[in-house]
This record gives C-alpha cells, sequence and structure tokens, in this order.
C-alpha cells in the first residue's frame, strides 16, 4: 500500500524563483525504507521540509505530496498540526539543536505525547520511561532529568529517535540522524533505529550521503541530483549496477579502498566526461542551481 | 573582574534596597517635618546628613527617597516588559510584514523620548509618582519589543523549533514553552539595564517636578531644592544617591549577562 505518493513536485524560493526541486515524482509504501541520497544542496532537505509542511514563508510549490490519501499541500494548519508528531515525525540531523537547551529531555519527550493522546502528566511520564528504556537509556530517571547539554551525543539522538517513535508513527522521516556521531555510536544508533522502526511498524525516508549507511538500512534507494531523482530501485541494483552517471560518479569516489596510494581520489566530475551520453546527461543535470544549503 | 562587578553591582544595589526597606519601619526624624529653627544645619551627630531649606532631616528624605526609587524602576520595567516582551515575540514569530509594520511603529514611538510624555500626562492628569511611572515605562516599550524580536528571530532558526512544530505544538505552546525561556537571559539583563536608565528618567522628572508631589521626598526633588551656593552638600548627598542607584543596578545587569549567557551554559 501507497504511503506517501510525492508526485510532480517542484519548489522554488524567493522573487526570482531559484528553483530547488525539480518535478519530483517518489513513492514510500507503508513499511518500506527509503534512502535518498544526493550531494549537499542537492535538495535532499528541500524536499523533506516540502513533506514536512516547513517550507518558509518565501517558497513557492506545486505538485502534490500525498500522506495517506490526504494532499499535505492544502493540507490546514491545523490537521497538519494533528498529523505531524503523530504519524508523521522526524528525526534531526544534529541531536543537540534538536532539543530544547533550556527544557529537561524527559519533559521534552512527554510534551510530545501529551500534545496527541489523551493522558495525565503521570500517563505520559511513565510512557517516556518505557520508551527511553528501550531505546537503552540507562539509567532513565537521572536522563529524563538532565537537560540536553549534561548528555553525550549518541544519547542525545536515542533521546531523539524515542521522541520520533514514541506515538507509532507510519512515517519517520530522517535528516542524516548520524552525520554528527561519530563511527562506533553510529552504528549502535543505527541499529537501534532500525528496531524501534520495525517494532512501530514505520516506514522511513532516509535522507543520507553515505553510501554505506543507505546499503545497510534501506530496502530501497533513489538518487537526488541538482533537485531531480536521476535514479531509483532496489539498493543493491542501484548501488552495484548504476545507471545514471551521476550514480556511477557517486558509487566509484564511495570506494576509497580501491584507489592506491599516491594515486589520485576519483571525483564525480571523472564520470561525467567519458562520453557523449554522459556529458549529455551531466549537462541535463548541471543546469539548476541548488539554492538552498543542506543544514 | 567579573565576580568583581557583580559585588560592586550587588553591594550598590543592595544599599539602595536596605534604605527603602528601613525607611518602612524606621527613620531617624519624621521626613516631613518642617523646622525653620534649624535649616541648612551642616553634618552632625543630631542631623547626619545635616537638614535643608526648610530644616527637614536630610538622611530621613533619602532613606524614604529610595522607595519611590525602586517602585518606580519596578513598575517601569513592568510595564515596558509586559506589553513589549508578547509582543515581540508575536512578531517575531508572525509573518514577516506584520514584523516589519510593528518594527517601524516602535521606532516612531522610540522618538517619543519619556520627558515629552511625562509633560504630556502631566498636564492631562497632574504630574503624580503614577504618570511619570507610566511615562517612563511606555517609553521603554519599544526597546523591549526591538530586543525581544531579534532575540526571537534567531531562536526561531533553531532546529528545536523546527523540532517542535514537526511534534505538533502549537505555536502559542512553543511561544512560552521554548522561545521564551531561551530568551529569557537576554531579557533579564535588559530589564536590569532599563531599571537603571528608569531611576534615572526618575530622577530627572521629579527635578523638573514632574513626577512626585512636592510633600513626597524623591531623590530628584532633593537636588532641585538643594541651593548649591548655600549648602553644596545638599545638592551632592541625592546625586551620590542617584549615582550608586544607577551604578549599581547598571553593574548588576552587566554581571547577570555573564551569569546567564546561554553559551557559557555549556560549559558550566
Amino acid at each position: 500500500m501507497t504511503l506517501l505518493a510525492i508526485d510532480d513536485l517542484s519548489v522554488d524560493f524567493g522573487r526570482h524563483h531559484r528553483p530547488a526541486l525539480d518535478h519530483v515524482s517518489l513513492l514510500v509504501d507503508a513499511g518500506q525504507r527509503l534512502g535518498l541520497v544526493g550531494a549537499s544542496g542537492s535538495g535532499k532537505t528541500v524536499l523533506a521540509s516540502a513533506v514536512m509542511g516547513l517550507l518558509p514563508d518565501n517558497a513557492h510549490l506545486t505538485g502534490t505530496v500525498r500522506f495517506q490519501g490526504r494532499d499535505l499541500t492544502r493540507l490546514p494548519d491545523a490537521a497538519f498540526s494533528r498529523l505531524r508528531g503523530q504519524d508523521l515525525t522526524m528525526v534531526f540531523q544534529e541531536p543537540m539543536t534538536a532539543l530544547d537547551p533550556t527544557m529537561k529531555v524527559g519533559r521534552q519527550a512527554s510534551e510530545v505525547r501529551r500534545l496527541h493522546t489523551r493522558c495525565s502528566a503521570a500517563q505520559a511520564r511513565a510512557k517516556v520511561d518505557e520508551i527511553f528504556t528501550r531505546v537503552g537509556l540507562d539509567p532513565v530517571s537521572q536522563i529524563a532529568d538532565a537537560y540536553p547539554h549534561e548528555l553525550s551525543g549518541g544519547q542525545r539522538q536515542r533521546v531523539v529517535i524515542a521522541m520520533a517513535v514514541m506515538n507509532n508513527p507510519s512515517l519517520v522521516i530522517c535528516d542524516e540522524p548520524t552525520t554528527a556521531l561519530d563511527a562506533m555510536v553510529q552504528a549502535t544508533v543505527l541499529a537501534l533505529l532500525v528496531e524501534e522502526l520495525d517494532r512501530v511498524d514505520a516506514a522511513c525516508l532516509f535522507i543520507s550521503h553515505d553510501l554505506d549507511v543507505v546499503s545497510s538500512m534501506c530496502d530501497d534507494v533513489a538518487v537526488i541530483h541538482g533537485g531531480r531523482i536521476v535514479e531509483t530501485g532496489g539498493v543493491d541494483e542501484v548501488l552495484d549496477r548504476p545507471r545514471h552517471p551521476y550514480t556511477q560518479g557517486l558509487v566509484a569516489t564511495a570506494r576509497i579502498d580501491a584507489v592506491g596510494p599516491g594515486q589520485r581520489l576519483p571525483v564525480i566530475d571523472d564520470f561525467s566526461s567519458t562520453s557523449d551520453l554522459v556529458q549529455a546527461a551531466s549537462e541535463q543535470c548541471d543546469t539548476p542551481a541548488p539554492t538552498r544549503q543542506d543544514r | 573582574m567579573k565576580r568583581l562587578t557583580v559585588i560592586v553591582g550587588l553591594v550598590c544595589s543592595g544599599l539602595v534596597v536596605l534604605a527603602a526597606l528601613v525607611s518602612l519601619v524606621w527613620t531617624p526624624y519624621n521626613p516631613r517635618r518642617v523646622d525653620p529653627g534649624h535649616k541648612y544645619a551642616p553634618l552632625s551627630w543630631t542631623h547626619l546628613l545635616g537638614t535643608d531649606m526648610q530644616g527637614m532631616d536630610t538622611l530621613s528624605r533619602l532613606l524614604v527617597g529610595a522607595q519611590t526609587t525602586l517602585v518606580v524602576g519596578v513598575l517601569a520595567v513592568a510595564i515596558a516588559a509586559i506589553v513589549g516582551v508578547p509582543l515581540g515575540i508575536f512578531v517575531g514569530m508572525g509573518h514577516r510584514f506584520v514584523g516589519e509594520v510593528v518594527a517601524r511603529g516602535m521606532d516612531i514611538l522610540f522618538a517619543l523620548p519619556a520627558l515629552l510624555l511625562a509633560i504630556l500626562l502631566a498636564a492631562a492628569t497632574g504630574a503624580s509618582v503614577g504618570t511619570a511611572t507610566i511615562a517612563i515605562g511606555v517609553s521603554t516599550i519599544p526597546i523591549f519589543v526591538r530586543m525581544t524580536r531579534a532575540a526571537t528571530l534567531t531562536i526561531m532558526n533553531q532546529d528545536y523549533i523546527l523540532a517542535a512544530q514537526v511534534s505538533g505544538t502549537p505555536t502559542p505552546v512553543i511561544a512560552v514553552r521554548h522561545v521564551l525561556p531561551n530568551i529569557a537571559p537576554l531579557l533579564g539583563v535588559q530589564a536590569a539595564a532599563s531599571f537603571s536608565m528608569a531611576i534615572l528618567a526618575e530622577a530627572g522628572l521629579s527635578y523638573l517636578g514632574l513626577s512626585a508631589p512636592p510633600t513626597t521626598p524623591t531623590w530628584g526633588r532633593m537636588l532641585k531644592d538643594a541651593n548649591i551656593f548655600i549648602a553644596p552638600t545638599q545638592a551632592v548627598i541625592p546625586g551620590i544617591a542617584i549615582a550608586v542607584a544607577v551604578l549599581g543596578f547598571n553593574m548588576l545587569g552587566d554581571g547577570l549577562r555573564d551569569y546567564l549567557d546561554p553559551r557559557l551554559k555549556e560549559v558550566r
């Protein structure tokens, strides 16, 4: 069953209509984990913001974003607010800034619960304790009573994940959730994320520029470049046999172990000039300059 | 150095508060008792700070004057903050156009100094501590709006506001639970700074007779009534009191900023 259907979505910014997304179409099925891969400035975060309804005032949007059959681009604010945090949640890149520095994390988490569920403060707190235990925050009472700056990066991201899955969402958008963490913590947090997504049976739109992470996390992958989706398919298929030259470059440049000492590292441009077909494709790709920087 | 600022600020502002509190229960003489036989008495053991031209005890008047100073300061800052902070947050979180309109409106209000407003109110209803307080408070509103709006705008770009929106938090709840606590340190510092400005403004208005009636002892009026040629000390004493109060609360605000700076919070 299709959960999220993005159809012909274009977004541009400002008075000069600088394009950020160019006729993007994308499907996410219920329970599916879709990776969205692209360079900085390719439009990944704009796509996530468009789905969450968080585009700034100066953005112009055309096309539709259907979530559970409802068009989010035309949903009134109040209805959208009920949806966000309930069925549709998000995990941010930088857990330090995604948590309010002046509020204890336990209270922040229970607030997310109470916004969407009729329950007493004590019930919400019990739920928070339960979820915090589940995501491996130990000792729970001490961590729930801590301010964000008193926790480690990994602990903070666990809190953010706990908040994202607390209301049993059907879609979680993850915007590079492990970029700010070191390799060891990254692996455990990813494993936790997968476990929690499976538990609540949620689909996931996983935004990343790390092909390894995407290949281990996701069933399918979409490659975005210059505001366009250039290739979609199963993770193994796309990463083993990339068809689009940009994807070929992306995959080849990620294989640092194939480069011998003293040899030059390959760059994406190497792959854009090898054939006429590639040349044409890259010209097409390069024209719309991405406007908004990825956070 | 920072700690010295806080300590000096605390001592100076503490002295003013202490003077006001003591005057509630005890003054050496009745501050309103006119004693023509002892006018312009020099500093002595019977009159520690001497007497003024009507023979009223200066120390008693100084202590009671601290009350007016503090009450006007507190109320004026309260008026400015109660109106200015919600308005600043509202325009900071709202649409850009509304924000610009309000900001320009505040610029116009900026052009109206407290003095002009005080003269206006005094002409309309007669001069009193109340009119002085309102005049000072209203003219301080734009400062609060401007600062709150600027602080709110920076906070609104933070991920945790986005995260709160993503969790479906209604905008008024975001304003109270997430924006206000994060700009509170700045507001505290602004309040302390505005407080010392208000004290100075009240002294100025009293000096011009635009504040408390002649029967109420205030520092500004004491300064006005002093005859600099016959008894210069009578002008110097309230002047020192005003300087100590302004300096004290200013330094307290400065120290408070260093202590409450959110960027230092993470290190602590």
